[in-house]
């Protein structure tokens, strides 16, 4: 009995938690749906017209084909790098421990004002101020880390002993790689691609520390858009941005795991 | 085995340890060529622009050598003094304040003992980590603002005249933390509840301890590396996020970043911006060194 109260105290308290940390997702989702002119709630009625309304905001539609540009190229880069440096480190010493992974993690470890700031200056001392390379790299930077981790979680599932199979059948190191390694660690390369996507396009300071006027990407428009007032159109945005997330995630965890993509796993 | 056999006389082919070496050789050179476009990238992205923020910051503007010339006026005026202090101020109490809700969630996630309870918990936790950043600071204003969900509810029930001033509070950007950087206080803490022996808390059942004197003396005592080591990477966090504190903060709660940001691209005074990022970098890395330190203390002293 007395354990069964124990617990009890701790679910209580658990919901308290639970509704604090759904509480501005649940005001975003069913104010979208309001009829007036302001987020309000209660509603006094259900409407889908701020989401026409996203369609007459050349703004947002321009900063969403920003991102989406963004990111493609920045995961496209990631996965790349992240893939080869994963299979490298994993030959190097298959626990993916010692000073080479934590030089690749460490774009997690220093804070995004920190990286967005020295990228800048950086960029600025070479005189280079096109948006393209800027952001591409700072972007690439910073999800390069989750390719890694994705791509190593599935070098540790596989095998090693097919590695062996083909270069005793007299395959040269890098055709091994090709024909045996990526096959078989097609599930990583492919969720990590969705996260460094996800992680680009939600990247909020790297992008308003490098953008231009002629390169502004969505989450940056929304920043100076909120600073002004709460409109249901961002609320109806968000939405629908939550859910492309949810989806991406989701498509994500099938291929990888949910504790390689937040980390959990240590 | 390849010295005696070399020692044998003449031979014409390579010993089989021979082969070996050379082979181990071609591989280590292959593993770096398959490490070096990250490597190289990370050389161009972060190491040289960490080295050319650093050079910014002790060499000013129009003059030759170097000088810390930056620091000590950053050091010297009140305003940025107030925001160094507000930083740390801020980021020491958000921590604490993330610690309750953390442990919380943590205790359920670890120690309950239904298995669809637990699971569900993890994935809210996970929530800020799905939703995007802005949207969930879009997401507080919409809940603090004057019209927002707070004020309209409390008018509704003619509890108040005139809305409470929520937003641009201390309080706004202690939600913001909270909901920013639970996760990271909830990872630690349940992967060391989760490791505590079983054993142990049937043992302070059977010797008759109640549930809240197993917490207190067991349970508690064992969790201190995950509290301790959440508590600091919170607190890196917390001094270090710019988006939610800016936004929730307003004009009168500025932050360190916010300085950065405001010198960098508005007052446009590159100089001075790199050493407010220098004195940030050691700050933080002066967290994360203590993080390490104590970790290693309590390991030490509880055997985890």
């Amino acid at each position: 009995m007395r354990r069964g109260a124990y617990q009890a105290i701790w679910v209580s308290a658990g919901w308290v938690v639970i509704l604090f940390m759904l509480a501005p997702i649940l005001v975003i989702f069913l104010g979208s749906f309001t009829t007036r002119e302001y987020l309000s709630l209660p509603l006094d009625g259900l409407s889908l017209r701020w989401y026409w309304e996203i369609l007459e905001q050349p703004k947002f539609l321009d900063g969403f084909a920003r991102s989406v540009q963004l990111g493609v190229a920045a995961s496209i880069v990631s996965t790349f790098l992240g893939t080869l440096a994963a299979i490298g480190l994993f030959r190097r010493n298959p626990k993916a421990t010692g000073w080479v992974a934590i030089v690749l993690m460490l774009p997690l470890m220093v804070p995004s004002v920190i990286i967005a700031m020295s990228v800048l200056q950086f960029f600025n001392t070479l005189n280079i101020t096109n948006p393209y390379v800027t952001l591409l790299l700072g972007h690439t930077l910073i999800t390069f880390p989750y390719v890694v981790r994705s791509v190593t979680a599935t070098l540790g599932l596989m095998p090693r002993g097919i590695e062996w199979a083909g270069a005793n059948l007299g395959a040269n190191p890098w055709r091994v790689i090709w024909h045996v390694t990526i096959p078989n660690i097609r599930p990583g390369v492919i969720g990590g691609l969705i996260i460094a996507f996800l992680v680009s396009f939600d990247s909020v300071t790297i992008s308003i520390f490098l953008q231009t006027p002629a390169f502004i990407p969505l989450p940056v428009r929304l920043y100076n858009f909120i600073e002004y007032g709460v409109e249901p159109v961002v609320a109806a945005l968000s939405t629908v941005l939550m859910l492309v997330s949810a989806a991406g995630l989701y498509l994500a965890e099938r291929f990888v795991g949910m504790d390689v993509i937040f980390g959990a796993r240590k | 085995m390849a010295t005696s056999e070399a020692a044998v006389g003449p031979r014409l082919q390579p010993t089989p340890g021979e082969i070996a070496v050379a082979a181990e050789r071609r591989q280590n050179v292959l593993n770096w060529v398959l490490l070096a476009p990250a490597l190289a990238m990370l050389t161009f992205s972060l190491l040289f622009p960490l080295l050319i923020v650093i050079r910014n910051a002790v060499y000013p503007a129009g003059q030759p050598g170097f000088s810390l010339f930056y620091f000590e006026k950053f050091l010297s005026d009140p305003y940025f003094l107030g925001v160094l202090w507000r930083t740390f101020r801020l980021g020491v109490i958000a921590t604490v304040v993330t610690l309750v809700p953390g442990y919380v969630l943590a205790h359920n996630i670890a120690l309950h003992p239904n298995a669809r309870w637990r699971t569900f918990v993890m994935i809210v936790t996970l929530v800020p980590l799905v939703v995007q950043l802005i949207i969930r600071v879009f997401g507080w204003l919409a809940v603090l603002s004057p019209n927002g969900t707070i004020n309209s509810f409390l008018r509704e029930l003619d509890l108040i005249d005139s809305p409470l001033r929520l937003l641009f509070t201390e309080t706004a950007m202690m939600i913001g933390f909270v909901h920013s950087h639970l996760y990271f206080m909830v990872l630690p803490i349940a992967a060391t509840l989760m490791k505590i022996d079983p054993n142990l808390l049937r043992a302070s059942e059977n010797l008759g301890a109640t549930p809240t004197k197993t917490f207190i003396n067991v349970i508690l005592p064992l969790s201190m590396p995950g509290v301790v080591s959440g508590c600091l990477i919170c607190f890196a966090l917390n001094i270090s996020d710019f988006v939610a504190p800016s936004v929730l903060g307003g004009n009168r709660n500025r932050m360190m970043t916010y300085t950065i940001f405001e010198q960098q691209l508005y007052v446009a005074n590159q100089h001075f911006a790199a050493a407010a990022t220098v004195i940030l970098m050691v700050a933080s890395a002066l967290a994360i060194a203590g993080a390490f330190r104590a970790a290693t203390m309590y390991g030490r002293r509880f055997g985890t």
